[in-house]
């Protein structure tokens, strides 16, 4: 070999990792090269870095009876939840969560349908506005004996459609009846 | 005259319980120094020092060849791989050393100062400087890197034998061993104005 080793050779000369064939021609260069043995003798002196490493550690006394002290027993096994199907508990968690939220739904479902179902019933709070309506009754039946005339039957006759307004009322498909402005509208009439 | 590794062994399955201290004492420096080369820490490193001696307990009767260094380095391959596995906070082939406890001096292990090492305090400085650098430029090598180097330049191993552990061919070893090298011979720092 003419050319001079490159490191790759040398490093594989110097820790035996090159084929028969190679080690051979690298061992011939380098009897007959002082530069590339120069070059061996340094890449050497760089690898001895790796013997700041080698310390001795010896066992102590102490570790190496403790070994022997445990070496039948069993190994010490960990205890995984659900073992090989640790995910099972991922699983119920979101299995949980999720009946959770869906039980929370239902629930508000619910609520919201017996509030629409109870709604007609709260509308009964109308007897303060009956009864409003029961005084101007009065006074109107009072207006109208005061008058004691045509105007006064008129009154009367108001007072009729009133009371058969207040009835209707009571029966939902009536829009205006619902209305809690309708007695009050009936009152505006029979004074007109 | 010494018992061979197989003969203890052998005693060992026939219930001999001193035969398996014998191997326990024979391998446990050069396996604790394997381990601890693995490991980035000492604790880590004595907890696979014991797994890897109880399954040498526990799986004597397997051993059919008479190898029992590769067969040992194997199990403590193996051992050292599971438990990294399981622990990610320990790093493979760290040859970190905790605080207070440099590898010449730690009283646990059992560690003295070699004799006339003493050097003056300038040169222990540097020492200890370019050690770190060398510790780091092994660690930062890739894992079967670093195993390969370990076993096949600190442990001793022959190529076949790491081959054997690793249970790769033998150029495989090889190529992991020259290409750690071909890293390091880049990264490691030059001392030669330190004292060894």
């Amino acid at each position: 070999m003419k050319r001079h080793l490159t490191e790759e050779e040398l490093i594989e000369h110097q820790f035996k990792l090159a084929s028969d064939e190679q080690a051979g021609s690298s061992a011939e260069h380098l009897a007959g090269c002082a530069e590339c043995r120069q070059r061996l003798e340094q890449l050497n002196q760089k690898f001895a870095a790796l013997d700041l490493l080698a310390e001795k550690m010896p066992a102590s006394e102490e570790l190496i009876s403790q070994t022997i002290a445990q070496a039948g027993k069993p190994a010490p096994r960990k205890i995984v939840p659900f073992g090989k199907y640790h995910w099972l508990g991922t699983a119920a968690a979101v299995l949980v969560v999720g009946l959770a939220l869906l039980i929370g739904n239902l629930d508000k479902q619910a609520a919201t349908q017996r509030e629409l179902a109870e709604e007609p019933k709260s509308e009964a709070r109308r007897p303060p506005v009956l009864s409003v309506a029961k005084e101007e009754e009065q006074e109107v039946r009072v207006v109208a004996k005061g008058l004691a005339d045509e105007r006064g039957a008129q009154l009367e006759g108001a007072l009729l459609n009133r009371q058969m307004a207040m009835k209707s009322a009571a029966a939902p498909s009536d829009p205006d009846a619902d209305s809690p402005t309708a007695n009050l509208r009936v009152s505006a009439t029979s004074r007109r | 005259m010494e018992e061979t590794d197989k003969s203890l062994i052998d005693a060992h399955l026939q219930g001999d319980r001193e035969a398996f201290g014998e191997l326990v004492r024979r391998y446990g420096d050069s396996l604790l120094g394997y381990l601890t080369k693995i490991c980035r820490n000492r604790e880590q490193a004595k907890d696979l020092f014991q797994e890897t001696f109880r399954r040498v307990h526990e799986k004597a009767y397997t051993l059919r060849s008479s190898q029992f260094k590769s067969w040992l380095y194997t199990i403590a391959t193996r051992v050292a791989m599971d438990g990294l596995r399981r622990d990610n906070r320990v790093r493979m082939v760290s040859l970190d050393q905790p605080a207070g406890c440099d590898g010449d001096n730690c009283p646990e292990l059992g560690a003295v100062a070699v004799a006339g090492d003493c050097l003056d305090p300038s040169q222990e400085a540097a020492k200890a400087e370019q050690k770190e650098l060398v510790r780091r430029a092994v660690e930062s090598l890739p894992d079967r890197q670093r195993v390969t180097l370990v076993m096949a330049y600190y442990q001793g191993l022959s190529y076949r034998e790491v081959a054997t552990v690793l249970d790769c061919s033998i150029g495989t070893v090889k190529t992991q061993m020259f290409r750690a090298l071909r890293t390091l011979a880049q990264r490691l720092p030059d001392i030669s104005g330190v004292a060894k």
